[in-house]
């Protein structure tokens, strides 16, 4: 009976965190726009690109090509691009890059050392006023660049993200499901954290951020570590975390578009939320132990806003254990998989009705093909909130590119 | 810090390990339950039914209210039996009236027919005699006046006169007396006659009427008692067909564990319909380590009920329909389990 009832109060905190911040998303996004920061593309500093690349081969060549082709003045624009050690061909089509095109700079690790690092060593040899984090299997709209910088005329902003599209969105039902996912995330569950410059992870495909400012709280994400183990993955998050720590604001731009190659198979598709799962519970871990640094330099929204994503995690997952503990998982998990599979449809019929009006890159070819994808992604979603999130809590010492290759030295040195 | 760092790096490493051992144990275990729960086909749910149990006490209710019921029901048909014989007995006996009152109607019209007839004949001569009579009296009516011009003549005395007068006044007398029997007997002869009509079916005579009536009260009562008599035949026909319900009721009602268990606490099991076939009197019961495995003999079938049951899945949560089995455990203890299996072990160990 108990356990019932708390398995009630947990159903009902993860009910009420979906329903309210997509709600409050569709709300801002459709009511508040003023309230959203006002553009000054007359605003052009000097920026630097950094990439990272491991293992991307001739993909490289094409996102340093899109950022290259930019509406962004070229004199103002160097791109470093860095191989962390690829076993394939990967540094050839960054030279062949840099030697088509001016402003770049090609740089192989002498070891394999993971994105952030390899970032915060692009860092050191950036000469912009804005640095700029790219993915290396990104391509960009020209206008990426331009859009992130227009939003820094807001003083208080430190990092500026874009908006990540799914380059291949109509390969199988898992690509769908993602590119829905993607776009429900930046466009409506981000704008409540956006309309008070509190993102809490700017994505890492596309991230501008002010040199003083990625500088300020660079030391911090070299330091990162669990258990003395070297923490080399979720940099965008710990990044984005450090910066509102340290009294900044954030703001996503959804106007800046990038797109990524995402997972086209399952197996690849759970090492990549595994990795992602794993940084959202370090940061969550981190975001509790400096909870009062947060509270005292930013806003205790910014706190909420911090812990809330992983307490509904866990709540899911006690809702679960509960529901099993009173004999009642079962009828838990058809009751949330019905739902899902009753609302996909719907989704998918309100997904593809406003993307082909307001976001025509990110519709998709079919609805019916949409709603199979989301249904069938409807069997997932249970899976993935149990078994990866405590797979993710007992791995956090797992560390590297995870869905490339294993990372070769993960522990501090002396 | 470095030392420490990897002590808590171990531990955390140890934690982990076991945590994800247990985790994937146990949605291996919940998979496999799952399906066993699915494929078996022997499974069921141990009760203890308790003399306190809310269950019990409604069932007593029940079993009370359908008694008096039943009671009422066989007082119902008794004193529907007792009506039947009572009016059926009536209406032999109405119907016996009715023919022997139809039948003295019939002789006591043909006893008027030939009465009135006779009267009629008597009546003739009667008129016949006083027409006689009627000439006689004016013979003396002249007699009378000679006796008057005698009397005045005084040929004879006034003695001789009165004499005379006297005797013609009694023959006038006699002849008016026999007048009046003329009409008497028209009277009686009319009355005779009008009654042999209505008798017959007419409707000249207001007295024979009544006995007709009589005779329409009859056939009324008759009519009556019949209407009545197949009432409440149907009324016992269906008391009769109440009655064997409700002692079918009762029977099952009494044959509940729920009953029994008003004295003593009773063992049942919930079987599904789908598990029932392994039911049998008899059959052995096995309870089993966690759920399903090292299966020991715990007691056998005793009973089979045969009321539906509701119970919740062991696995799945949901309602589902069945049957209780009465149960003799070896030991107590295994009433306990939260399942056992019926008829055979459910894994051959």
């Amino acid at each position: 009976m108990i356990t019932e009832y708390v398995s009630s109060i947990f159903a009902i905190m993860v009910i009420c965190y979906a329903i309210i911040m997509y709600g409050l998303g569709t709300f801002f996004q459709l009511y508040l726009g003023k309230y959203f920061v006002k553009k000054d593309y007359s605003y052009q500093p000097t920026v630097s690109v950094m990439l990272s690349c491991f293992n991307e081969g001739e993909t490289v060549y094409h996102t340093i090509k899109s950022m290259r082709e930019s509406n962004y003045p070229i004199e103002k624009l160097e791109i470093l691009a860095f191989d962390d050690c690829s076993k394939d061909d990967s540094f050839a089509w960054i030279q062949k890059a840099a030697a088509e095109f001016p402003n770049i700079k090609a740089v192989k690790n002498k070891q394999n050392q993971g994105k952030a690092h390899s970032v915060l060593d692009a860092a050191k040899m950036a000469t912009g006023e804005i640095l700029v984090g790219v993915d290396s299997d990104c391509i960009f709209h020209p206008n990426a660049i331009k859009e992130l910088m227009a939003c820094f005329a807001e003083p208080k902003i430190a990092a500026v993200g874009g908006r990540v599209g799914v380059k291949n969105s109509n390969v199988n039902w898992l690509t769908r499901y993602q590119t829905v996912s993607y776009a429900l995330s930046f466009i409506l569950l981000k704008s409540v954290e956006n309309i008070f410059r509190k993102i809490q992870c700017l994505s890492g495909p596309l991230v501008a951020i002010r040199r003083e400012c990625f500088f300020e709280v660079a030391p911090q994400v070299q330091r990162r570590h669990f258990l003395g183990v070297k923490v080399t993955n979720g940099e965008d998050r710990a990044l984005t975390q450090m910066l509102l720590r340290a009294g900044y604001s954030t703001y996503l731009n959804i106007d800046s578009l990038c797109w990524t190659t995402v997972p086209t198979k399952l197996s690849e598709y759970v090492r990549q939320q595994l990795r992602w799962r794993r940084s959202a519970i370090g940061q969550w871990l981190d975001a509790l132990v400096r909870l009062p640094v947060m509270l005292k330099n930013n806003t205790t929204l910014s706190a909420l806003f911090s812990l809330m994503p992983v307490f509904v995690l866990m709540s899911w997952i006690l809702l679960v254990i509960t529901s099993w503990i009173s004999g009642n998982l079962i009828e838990t998990l058809n009751r949330v998989v019905i739902f899902h599979v009753i609302i996909s449809p719907f989704i998918a019929l309100f997904y593809n009705f406003f993307a082909k009006r307001y976001f025509k890159e990110d519709s998709l070819e079919s609805t019916y093909a949409l709603s199979i994808g989301l249904i069938v992604s409807s069997l997932w979603f249970p899976f993935s909130g149990v078994v990866i999130t405590i797979f993710a809590l007992c791995t956090l010492d797992d560390a590297g590119w995870v869905t490339r290759a294993e990372p070769e030295n993960n522990i501090i040195k002396d | 810090m470095k030392r420490l760092h990897g002590i808590y790096l171990s531990m955390y490493r140890i934690i982990g390990f076991i945590f994800l051992i247990g985790l994937v144990g146990s949605i291996i275990w919940y998979g496999i339950s799952l399906l066993f729960f699915t494929l078996n086909k022997s499974w069921a749910i141990p009760l203890v039914i308790s003399p306190t149990q809310d269950k019990v006490l409604n069932h007593q209710a029940q079993v009370a209210g359908f008694e008096q019921n039943y009671a009422k029901q066989k007082v119902d048909l008794l004193n529907a039996q007792t009506s039947f014989d009572a009016k059926k007995k009536l209406l032999e006996s109405s119907i016996a009236l009715r023919s022997r009152l139809a039948n003295t109607i019939k002789s006591e019209a043909s006893r008027y027919a030939v009465e009135s007839k006779n009267l009629s004949s008597s009546l003739n001569e009667r008129r016949g005699s006083i027409k006689t009579n009627q000439q006689t009296i004016s013979t003396l009516n002249s007699l009378s006046s000679d006796v008057q011009k005698e009397l005045q003549a005084g040929l004879i005395t006034k003695e001789q006169a009165l004499g005379r007068q006297i005797q013609l006044q009694g023959l006038s007398t006699s002849i008016i007396d026999q007048k009046n029997q003329a009409i008497d007997l028209e009277h009686k002869r009319k009355e005779l006659s009008s009654a042999s009509n209505t008798l017959s079916g007419g409707n000249t005579n207001l007295t024979a009427f009544k006995s007709d009536l009589e005779i329409a009260n009859l056939d009324i009562l008759i009519a009556q008692l019949q209407t009545d008599l197949i009432t409440i035949d149907a009324t016992i026909h269906s008391l009769n067909s109440t009655i064997a319900e409700s002692n079918r009721v009762l029977t099952t009602l009494k044959n509940s564990p729920f009953y029994l268990a008003l004295r003593n606490p009773t063992n049942v099991a919930f079987l599904t319909y789908d598990n029932l076939k392994n039911a049998k009197k008899d059959a052995p019961i096995y309870s089993c380590y966690l759920h399903m495995i090292f299966c020991h003999k715990a007691g056998k079938v005793n009973a089979i009920y045969e009321a539906e049951e509701y119970a919740r899945h062991p696995m799945f949560k949901t309602d589902i329909k069945g049957r209780f089995i009465g149960i003799t455990f070896n030991d107590l203890e295994d009433s306990q389990d939260s399942v056992i299996f019926v008829g055979r072990k459910p894994l051959f160990f």
